[in-house]
């Protein structure tokens, strides 16, 4: 059953089982979004010598993570009691503390700690949890640099339907995964100015600030060379699957 | 982290069959920043988690160090009864079900020519990157541009650091970084490595061959149990 996010009501029991589980699912690709969203802000921390950079751990980071939360949707952090919300934080944590000597490392000046590199290690580590929770930043086959992070077949369908139908969100709650009954969502990522840092054209590369038009580099500052990306492209999405173990 | 783990001593207790009275053997290998020979390894987050968890079920736990091939040896004659942490992937010991963590390979650089993001293969091109006999690389370094040289040798782990640190090599493929590159290593200050996230795998609680059913399904249920509740990665977290 696919279910476009505004056309969704609970009418029923049946329904209502529904809308909890797709407010689930809804809310950990909204943590997922806004923890990226966070990461993004702090990259001056990040990449800073000498910094206090308590924050980037432990309780302070969760902290900081529903802080993000609240003022990237204007509504509370959701109950962090459930059991793949509460997987989720900790796996955040997790990722953290183990890039801690990186980020103290002031001998590296840029750690290559950017969103993507996050989300990425992030998804990484939760898969090997065990919990039948997925989760990954995707876009479409084109678009895709880390060859990990290729879309599989309901992951390029939705994709194109929500491009075709401008949807603001996808589950499909009789999805199928590794051949076990899966709940999947796509939640599309809005292209923002930040993406194009690394992904847009030569004069988005902060690389390029101050210099010279015939000295710009078409290589971002992760070493990829940029694609010419603009604000009116897609911008690919979080892929959210909940299967039977 | 104290209320995690008395918690997890709780559970365990709660379920448990009464203790008894064999000496358990375990088998400790030096793996860094989890289990550092350097140090006391009681004092080891590693250590207290299983420790926690086998007193639980055991009355006497006696706890070895040894270098990594006599600790295996040791397991294969039977003479320990569980080792940790173990990662060899080509003794195909029998283990605990759930790992006990996960290690991720990587890349070590001299830090002026680090690499942060190891996906972007197209900056291995021309690198002489050392790889040490016997270990396993990844498909996206076996298909990338890199020079890979074969460094041989028993130690060759050892050596391709030297290499490194003489400039002999541009980068060392190492199954896992993290034993290098943490905060306690003073070689943190000459090299750092970065990840390749996406080929991660599991380090595990070894178990001696014929360890009989029982033994192994009370040590595997207590441990399955303890990481599901708080897993040792995320206690590794905690001050």
């Amino acid at each position: 059953m696919f279910i476009n996010f505004s056309n969704t009501y609970a009418s029923d029991h049946q329904g209502s089982i529904n809308a909890d589980k797709s407010l689930l699912i809804s809310e950990i690709a909204e943590i997922y979004q806004a923890s990226m969203t966070y990461i993004f802000k702090n990259q001056t921390l990040i990449n800073q010598k000498g910094s206090d950079k308590s924050g980037l751990f432990g309780k302070s980071f969760l902290l900081n993570i529903k802080k993000a939360y609240r003022t990237k949707f204007n509504k509370p952090f959701p109950s962090d009691e459930h059991i793949l919300v509460k997987a989720l934080l900790r796996v955040m944590i997790e990722v953290m503390e183990s890039n801690r000597t990186l980020f103290y490392d002031d001998d590296i000046q840029f750690k290559g700690f950017i969103p993507a590199i996050f989300a990425f290690q992030l998804s990484e580590k939760l898969s090997k949890k065990g919990l039948g929770l997925k989760i990954k930043f995707t876009s479409t086959p084109d678009m895709i640099r880390n060859q990990l992070n290729h879309p599989d077949l309901w992951e390029v369908e939705t994709m194109k339907k929500i491009q075709e139908s401008a949807l603001p969100r996808y589950y499909d709650d009789k999805a199928k995964y590794l051949n076990k009954t899966a709940q999947r969502y796509f939640l599309p990522v809005k292209m923002q100015t930040f993406c194009l840092y690394c992904h847009g054209k030569p004069e988005n590369n902060p690389l390029n600030k101050n210099r010279n038009k015939l000295q710009w580099t078409n290589i971002d500052k992760t070493g990829f060379p940029m694609e010419n990306w603009t604000l009116k492209d897609f911008g690919g999405g979080i892929s959210i699957i909940i299967y039977d173990k | 982290m104290k209320n995690s783990l008395y918690l997890l001593i709780f559970l365990i207790n709660f379920i448990s069959l009464k203790a008894n009275s064999v000496t358990l053997k375990v088998g400790i290998i030096d793996y860094p920043p989890h289990v550092d020979f350097k140090n006391n390894i009681r004092n080891d987050k590693a250590y207290k988690y299983v420790h926690a968890i086998l007193e639980s079920k055991f009355s006497n736990v006696e706890y070895i160090q040894y270098p990594s091939k006599r600790a295996i040896s040791e397991l294969k004659k039977g003479n320990i009864d569980l080792l940790y942490p173990v990662d060899d992937p080509f003794n195909k010991l029998k283990h605990l079900s759930k790992a006990f963590f996960h290690s991720t390979p990587g890349l070590c650089f001299k830090k002026k020519n680090f690499i942060p993001i190891l996906s972007a293969t197209h900056l291995f091109k021309g690198l002489a990157i050392g790889i040490p006999s016997g270990t396993k690389i990844v498909p996206t370094l076996k298909s990338s541009s890199a020079n890979l040289i074969d460094i041989k040798g028993t130690n060759s782990l050892n050596r391709g650091i030297e290499l490194l640190k003489l400039g002999r090599i541009d980068a060392l493929f190492h199954p896992n970084p993290i034993k290098l590159y943490h905060l306690t290593n003073p070689l943190s200050k000459e090299i750092a490595c970065s990840y390749f996230h996406g080929y991660s795998s599991g380090v595990y609680i070894a178990t001696k061959p014929g360890m009989d059913k029982e033994t192994y399904k009370k040590i595997d249920d207590a441990f399955t149990l303890a990481l599901n509740e708080t897993s040792y990665e995320f206690y590794f977290t905690q001050n």
